[in-house]
């Protein structure tokens, strides 16, 4: 460490520093997870069986890298074919969110070397969870396909970057078709329990839910993603990323637009068909209603706005919000309007340590993404493949 | 990689998850439990909270001894719900017909909701009507005590190597091994407030004791139709909500609960990639026609361009012989001209005459 | 274009923010009502006046009337202050008027009254009411809890009011009966009914009052006349007749003399068929009247149904003998059983079980049928003297087999591997059954001899001086194919825990086993 900051002295800037602590952070209760069991680390308890590691890691995880497959079929099926820029990036990040998901959820597993068990030993196909992991496990394999191109541009594996090429549409459309499945079945996990879900969250339509807002998320993810690597990488762009940019967004806040107006109805419908209209005069009604009106109609109406009059800075900030907005729904299904009916004080909140990890695991993904993108030609094509679309 | 394996298995996968359903729901038959398997009746008005049952399980599964001995009755002042070192406890409500006590355990459903959510199916409805449990495929997801209604399963936390899922297994396996005829909790009761039997036959047990004393029971079997029916069944003279009970759970068994949305799952891989590769056709076609097109375009575009330049350059050619051919016309002219001035000035000279040989040779000169 | 998109941009913003806003300060306002619970009163006036002349536009009004009138009170206002008198002077229950012209009218009176008179006091900066704009203060959906207990006139209370108001011959200063002729209210001697079998709940198309304003409208003005007349008087708040708390502190005779209604002191009850001749099949039954009259402190705890007081009810034997209907005799006499000294045994057995036929007996004395033999009923004075007879003749004394036949104790040593034997004080505990019985006739005379008690706890083996013991039948666990039958430790838990529990024995606690189990 010492000799390379002689040789370095720009080790120590700030991002590195901190970046730096939460890793080593993070490795200690990594440790002391693996050494110790979950008991001590956690505040999970038998009535709380799944923390923010699965209600924030899992859940958020999957739905903000929906971003991968919302614009590969857009751009490569939708024939939205001028972003074609946009894609890399957007698989990247979905690659690396699916990643670290898995990284997370062996945090939460009891005992995570059994993870395959459900393939190879005994499958349990009436489970939500048994396609979850099934889905999950397959578009893990899939993103790695549709991503190792750059890698193997990057390596110089010409004939095997050029062999993958060729079945890209293949692949997404596979890739679509799993994405439906799991982000519809995360929703679906809570199905099983209409007793402990409050009413207002708890519906028969929660898959369809859960897939409607994952579209509104990864194309949200993907505006926000490029707001924030603009800052960051914006010497890595080429200018064919940097000339589209713009345009992508006007296309995308579109989109997410009509995406979240339908998602609007679609959970009115929801309340409508279970009638539960009363609720809404309860204190969970305001909260539901905060999380609907707020974060669901509000970005609506500000990205139909952005997108017509062209405002780049309202369709970025109004990403943020929406993007803030699916973290809360899938915060209120999973922890925050999951077993409501408990009394306040067994009631679950998470430790430290839970919140140790999961920042340790955001701080992995971004430190790997700096990683390719300051390497792999992310934002630029590589020089070799100009003209290879 | 392995994408040929797994594409096999997805499908697999989505063939037993629609059979899976099938088995259980098709044709509007449902399940109603293994016939002879057994199950427990619980009577709130016997049981008098003594704590014998816990005792019972604690000693036949040889679980450590609890903080508070077994007969110091003030623990039963605090609501307590199952836990690692019990799979059974018994709590005090407060209710119109003074203190009334119930026992917690696993309700040993039907149609488990732990099971249909296992996704390594470690969780088994036996024959017998005990819910097993299945240590050795556990991966440890805690998925059966979200979707378990009645908030039974335990995780053992604090063990980092092996922990697992900890429930009432209704002492099925020292049933099966001889050591007990009944359950241990059973075995203890000094009230008979629990009966151990077929549970269509503790069904009928139910009815005659409501019918005997209607003014003594609530005239409901809970149980019997909760979450698809139990294997256990309460009886109770207060309403079931006042023993903490919930009784809004409904008739609609665990499985029941996600096969709505299992069975769309084929559907998915079936449609999506038709409709997909249809838009993706279709988008490609427009594409290809707008490409064809342009390049018509283009074509047509130099075509035109290059007749244009043609006849520009053929014009110019032309213009340019012209202008050649009257450049030595006029060139003619003007040497005919000026042969003709020459010769009138040559006339005139002559006329003019030899006055002056000097000028005759100046004008030759000129020429 | 940069202003429309402001707009939009704060027009969302402001319409989140309107939405929740409402909906906050609607759920708090609710929150508060259920709040403001204080001590439920006795005074809420419910005014749903307006339900008469059709559907409700507003919740009613819960309108707390001690409240009001002790505010006046203050300001030195009485009942003139918001009702009217009649031209007899009769003071109208009714607010500020003496009938209900019309929805409009009365809406008007309620609302200019009570409005325009907080609002004066409001003026005043005094402590007042809802004002003019506050309409779901008074119209509210959840308001108090009423804890309004019925005022029971018993025959204690009945007995003061005839001597107050001026003896056995004023009964007409309350009880009056519709002439149908002359329609007009008229009282005839003899003829006296309870006020509710005329006046029920609601007010029907010939009885315009009812019950409630019925009681009102005799008892309030009345009693205020004798107060006004410095005379004893009942009192006139809500509060002090219909408060629990006030009803514990009503005067009660010592000795209640018995109502003189011309009722006869004993009566032959007998079965008739649907011509209304006596039936010669079912025994007579010798009532005594005299006797009932005192444990059922009101006439119509018996007398239901509508029409006279000549004894003609319950045409039908169920009613009799249906155990759920607490007015005929078995439903009654069945409440019995559920006192403490009772319900020992009487909570364990079947209450639906149909009785057996020697207990019919112990009411229907078939040597009674000889009076009717050839289908007419005896004269009065005859099956009266002949019941009278029956009556004197039984035997009411609570005795049992002698005490030295009792067994002084029984060892249970069923669970001897795990404690001491026990020593059952069997003698003492029939002892003190026996006790608990002494001088109550009901006991006396249905369980009172021989060896009945015993099967108190030897049951389902015939009555003997030497019952089998529990574990003749409760020898086994439990045995799955008699699965009604407990097994022997549950038989006895069973049987002395279930007794002492309906006996309301504090000691032995059901969970203290050495109390009973010695340590070994």
């Amino acid at each position: 460490m010492s000799t390379e900051a002689v040789s370095n002295k720009s080790v120590f800037t700030p991002f590195n520093v901190i970046t730096g602590a939460i890793i080593a952070m993070g490795l200690i209760l990594t440790v002391m997870r693996f050494y110790n069991g979950l008991g001590t680390v956690t505040n999970l308890d038998n009535n709380n069986p799944w923390g923010i590691w699965i209600g924030f890691d899992l859940l958020v995880g999957v739905v903000l890298a929906a971003g991968g497959y919302t614009t590969s079929s857009a751009v490569l099926l939708f024939g939205m074919k001028k972003h074609r820029a946009a894609v890399r990036p957007a698989l990247l990040t979905a690659f690396l969110g699916y990643f670290f998901v898995v990284v997370a959820l062996t945090y939460d597993l009891g005992r995570p070397w059994r993870l395959p068990y459900p393939f190879v030993v005994q499958s349990g196909t009436t489970s939500m969870l048994f396609e979850v992991g099934l889905c999950v496990a397959l578009y893990l394999t899939v993103l790695f396909l549709e991503f190792s191109p750059a890698a193997l541009e990057w390596l110089g594996f010409k004939r095997l970057r050029n062999w993958i090429h060729k079945g890209t549409i293949a692949l997404t459309v596979f890739g679509v078709v799993l994405s439906t499945l799991h982000q519809s079945s995360l929703g679906a996990l809570y199905l099983i329990a209409p007793s402990k879900l409050h009413p207002l969250w708890y519906s028969t339509y929660l898959p369809t839910f859960f897939f409607i807002s994952s579209i509104a998320a990864g194309l949200s993810m993907v505006m926000f993603e490029g707001w924030i690597s603009h800052k960051a990488f914006h010497d890595h762009m080429s200018e064919e990323y940097l000339g589209q940019h713009d345009d992508l967004y006007y296309g995308f806040a579109k989109g997410a637009s009509w995406v979240l107006l339908g998602y609007f109805f679609a959970k009115v419908i929801g309340i409508a068909v279970d009638d539960e209209w009363h609720l809404l005069a309860t204190g969970w009604g305001q909260w539901f209603l905060i999380e609907l009106l707020g974060f669901v109609l509000m970005p609506c109406l500000l990205y139909a706005i952005g997108a017509r009059e062209k405002n780049l800075k309202l369709i970025r900030w109004t990403a943020l919000l929406t993007v803030a907005g699916i973290i809360l729904n899938r915060l209120n299904v999973s922890l925050i309007a999951f077993n409501y009916h408990l009394p306040a004080d067994q009631r679950y909140f998470p430790s430290w340590q839970e919140f140790g990890i999961t920042i340790f695991v955001c701080t992995l993904i971004v430190v790997t993404f700096r990683f390719i993108v300051t390497r792999m030609p992310i934002f630029h094509d590589h020089p070799d493949y100009k003209d290879h679309h | 990689m392995n994408r040929r394996k797994f594409l096999g298995l997805m499908g697999a996968a989505g063939v037993s998850a629609t059979l899976g359903k099938k088995a259980e729901a098709a044709g509007n038959v449902s399940f109603d439990g293994y016939p002879g398997s057994k199950g427990v009746l619980f009577d709130a008005t016997r049981c008098i909270g003594c704590r014998k049952c816990e005792v019972g399980c604690n000693e036949i599964n040889g679980l450590p001894a609890p903080e508070k001995p077994f007969d110091d009755l003030t623990v039963l002042d605090t609501e307590r719900r199952t836990e690692n070192e019990a799979y059974t406890v018994v709590n005090k409500y407060e209710t119109g017909k003074g203190s009334v006590f119930r026992k917690i355990q696993c309700m040993h459903c039907l149609e488990p909701a732990c099971a249909s959510a296992c996704f390594v199916s470690a969780f088994r409805k036996q024959p017998s009507g005990a819910v097993s449990y299945d240590e050795s495929v556990c991966v440890g997801c805690r998925y059966c005590m979200v979707a378990c209604p009645f908030e039974v399963p335990t995780y053992s936390y604090n063990d980092p190597i092996t922990p697992k899922v900890i429930k009432c297994h209704l002492c099925e396996p020292h049933i099966q091994s001889g050591k007990v005829e009944v359950p241990g909790c059973v075995g203890k009761c000094p009230k008979e407030a629990l009966v151990y039997g077929e549970r269509s036959e503790l069904i009928r047990i139910a009815r005659r004791r409501i019918e005997a004393h209607p003014e003594r029971y609530v005239d409901h079997i809970y149980g019997e139709r909760e979450m698809g029916g139990t294997s256990w069944l309460y009886l109770s003279g207060v309403p079931f909500g006042e023993l903490g009970m919930r009784e809004d759970l409904g008739t609609h068994s665990g499985p029941e609960l996600t096969s709505g949305a299992l069975s769309v799952v084929p559907m998915v891989p079936a449609l999506w990639p038709l409709l997909l590769a249809g838009v993706y056709g279709m988008t490609k076609r427009q594409h290809k026609i707008a490409d064809n097109e342009k390049a018509d375009a283009v074509a047509e575009a130099i075509a035109t361009t290059q007749a244009e330049a043609d006849t520009k350059l053929k014009a110019a050619m032309q213009r340019a012989q012209s202008d050649k051919e009257a450049t030595v016309k006029r060139e003619v002219e003007k040497a005919r001209q000026e042969a003709i001035r020459e010769a009138e000035e040559a006339a005139r000279a002559a006329a003019e005459g030899d006055d002056n040989a000097d000028n005759g040779e100046k004008e030759e000169e000129g020429a | 274009m940069e202003r429309g998109r402001r707009l939009l941009f704060w027009a969302g913003i402001m319409f989140v923010f309107a939405a929740v806003s409402i909906v906050c300060l609607e759920a708090q306002g609710l929150d508060a009502m259920a709040k403001a619970d204080d001590p439920a009163r006795a005074d809420i006036v419910t005014i749903d006046t307006m339900a008469d002349f059709g559907k409700l536009e507003l919740p009613a009004v819960a309108f707390y009337h001690d409240m009001h009138t002790d505010a006046l009170a203050k300001q030195g206002k009485d009942c003139t202050a918001c009702h009217k008198k009649d031209a007899e002077g009769k003071m109208s229950l009714k607010y500020d008027r003496l009938k209900d012209e019309n929805a409009a009218s009365v809406k008007e009176i309620y609302h200019s009254g009570c409005i325009s008179c907080h609002t004066e006091m409001a003026d005043l900066s005094q402590k007042t009411g809802p004002v003019d704009g506050q309409c779901r203060s008074c119209h509210t959906v959840k308001p108090l809890q009423s804890d309004r207990q019925p005022v029971k006139m018993d025959l204690s209370l009945h007995a003061r009011h005839v001597t107050a108001t001026g003896g056995d011959e004023k009964c007409g200063t309350c009880h009056h009966r519709y002439d149908e002729a002359s329609k007009k209210l008229v009282y005839e001697k003899g003829k006296e009914q309870n006020c509710r079998n005329c006046h029920e709940q609601m007010p029907t198309e010939e009885v315009k009052l009812s019950f409630a304003q019925a009681s009102h409208a005799s008892c309030v003005p009345c009693h205020q006349k004798f107060a006004a007349e410095k005379r004893d008087s009942g009192p006139v708040r809500c509060a002090s007749c219909h408060s629990a708390e006030a009803q514990t502190e009503i005067r009660q005779l010592k000795d209640v003399p018995r109502l003189k209604r011309g009722q006869p002191d004993v009566a032959l009850l007998v079965a008739r068929d649907t011509q209304g001749r006596p039936r010669a099949d079912v025994g007579a039954v010798a009532f005594n009247h005299k006797a009932h009259e005192t444990y059922a402190q009101d006439c119509r705890s018996c007398h239901v149904g509508k029409g006279s007081m000549d004894g003609d009810f319950f045409k039908l034997a169920g009613d009799m003998h249906l155990p759920s209907n607490t007015q005929g005799c078995v439903g009654c006499h069945k409440t019995r059983q559920q006192d403490p000294t009772c319900a020992g045994c009487h909570a364990q057995m079947k209450r639906n079980a149909a009785p057996d036929t020697a207990s019919c007996a112990k009411c229907h004395d078939d040597s009674l049928n000889s009076l009717y033999r050839d289908g007419k009923m005896p004269e009065r004075n005859v099956s009266e003297a002949k019941a009278a007879e029956v009556i004197a003749g039984r035997d009411l004394t609570v005795s049992t087999i002698s005490v030295n036949e009792i067994p002084e104790t029984v060892v249970i040593d069923s669970l001897v591997d795990k404690y001491q034997a026990s020593q059952f004080p069997h003698r003492k505990i029939v002892l003190s059954l026996l006790k608990g019985m002494k001088d109550d006739k009901l006991a006396g005379y249905f369980h009172g001899q021989e060896t009945l008690m015993c099967q108190g706890c030897h049951h389902r083996s015939p009555a003997s001086r030497t019952p089998p013991g529990c574990g003749s039948c409760h020898a086994k666990p439990f045995d799955p194919a008699t699965p009604d039958r407990p097994g022997l430790k549950a038989a006895y838990h069973g049987q002395c825990m279930s007794c002492h529990t309906a006996m309301k024995l504090e000691k032995p606690r059901n969970t203290a086993c050495v109390e009973c189990h010695k340590k070994k």
